[in-house]
């Protein structure tokens, strides 16, 4: 069951979605850093150190999971010179760095310094966390940001490159198509949907932060259409993901045109998931 | 609390001035680092 997603070479279909999951804290305390996956894909490097966003993070939804994080991590010199090495040795498979910035120079000076560090095997360009205040997501729901930039990190990099889209946009086989006109390797569908939680009667938002994005069940039918839409809009090959929690889902994804899918908030529930399913994949 | 093993950070709590994962550097803690 192996497979090649945008030059990428997985030893199954099944990887995490960034931010999903900690291999550092998998492996103390489950013994196994990314059980049943095959490979692992880190959480955003940030050029800077971030905290993240204030408390609440994170709300409850019928079906699905908000959550306002922020993309909490050390930055990029702690991430290249110490966590990247020790993911290195705890990981099996590829590791996927997740790349974010506020800017095309912010994701550049990460790209540049990944192409050189060996135990990154794939980059991934995350233009569609809707959680931090500019960057990002602004980039991800504009077509001639998104084209600059993955033009210019394609400049930096030999090394397989993924740009990650939000179904938050209009046209999401827009900005498909400009991430392939700009060199991209692959699409990674979806990241979460821009969603909000309220006090009813304060008006007020019920993170700490900015923000808001849903996860979970709820948006398998939006990730569908968006793979679905990539798929017949470009040539690249697509990681598909969105509130897959079955195979049912896994299959579904694939069908419309995903090489590798991704699970994400089905492995808070369960993260012995990955295991169940690439062992039903096999079968 | 989502995942409750230092996955997913939206268990963020403010300790000792800066923000932990109550799941991994709690769930019990020292109520003065809550205050600090």
């Amino acid at each position: 069951v192996s497979v090649t997603v945008g030059r990428l070479k997985l030893a199954h279909p099944l990887l995490n979605a960034s931010g999903a999951w900690d291999a550092v804290e998998a492996h103390r305390l489950f013994g196994t850093a990314n059980p049943g996956l095959a490979g692992f894909v880190t959480k955003t490097v940030t050029p800077e150190p971030r905290a993240g966003n204030p408390a609440p993070r994170i709300a409850p939804s019928r079906m699905g999971l908000l959550n306002s994080i922020g993309l909490p991590g050390p930055g990029r010199d702690a991430f290249l010179a110490s966590l990247l090495p020790e993911l290195a040795t705890l990981v099996e498979g590829p590791i996927v760095c997740s790349v974010g910035g506020f800017s095309v120079d912010d994701y550049l000076g990460t790209v540049e310094r990944l192409e050189e560090h060996p135990d990154c095997a794939a980059i991934e360009l995350n233009v569609s966390c809707p959680n931090v205040e500019s960057g990002c997501a602004s980039i991800g729901g504009d077509a001639g940001e998104t084209e600059r930039l993955t033009a210019a990190a394609r400049a930096a990099t030999s090394k397989p490159l993924f740009v990650k889209l939000s179904a938050s946009v209009a046209d999401i086989a827009e900005i498909a198509r400009a991430a392939e006109a700009g060199g991209a390797d692959a699409l990674v569908c979806i990241n979460t949907v821009k969603a909000t939680a309220i006090n009813r009667w304060t008006h007020a938002s019920r993170f700490g932060g900015g923000g808001g994005g849903l996860s979970g069940a709820a948006i398998k039918p939006v990730a569908l259409h968006a793979v679905l839409a990539c798929h017949e809009a470009t040539g690249l090959d697509i990681v598909g993901l969105g509130g897959v929690e079955t195979l049912d889902d896994v299959l579904d994804l694939m069908a419309v045109g995903a090489t590798a899918v991704a699970l994400g908030t089905s492995l808070f529930r369960d993260p012995s998931l990955a295991l169940q399913l690439r062992d039903q994949l096999a079968a | 609390m989502a995942c409750g093993f230092g996955a997913c950070n939206g268990c963020a709590v403010e300790l000792d001035g800066t923000w932990k994962r109550c799941c991994i550097e709690g769930p019990v803690v020292d109520g003065a680092r809550l205050v600090a």
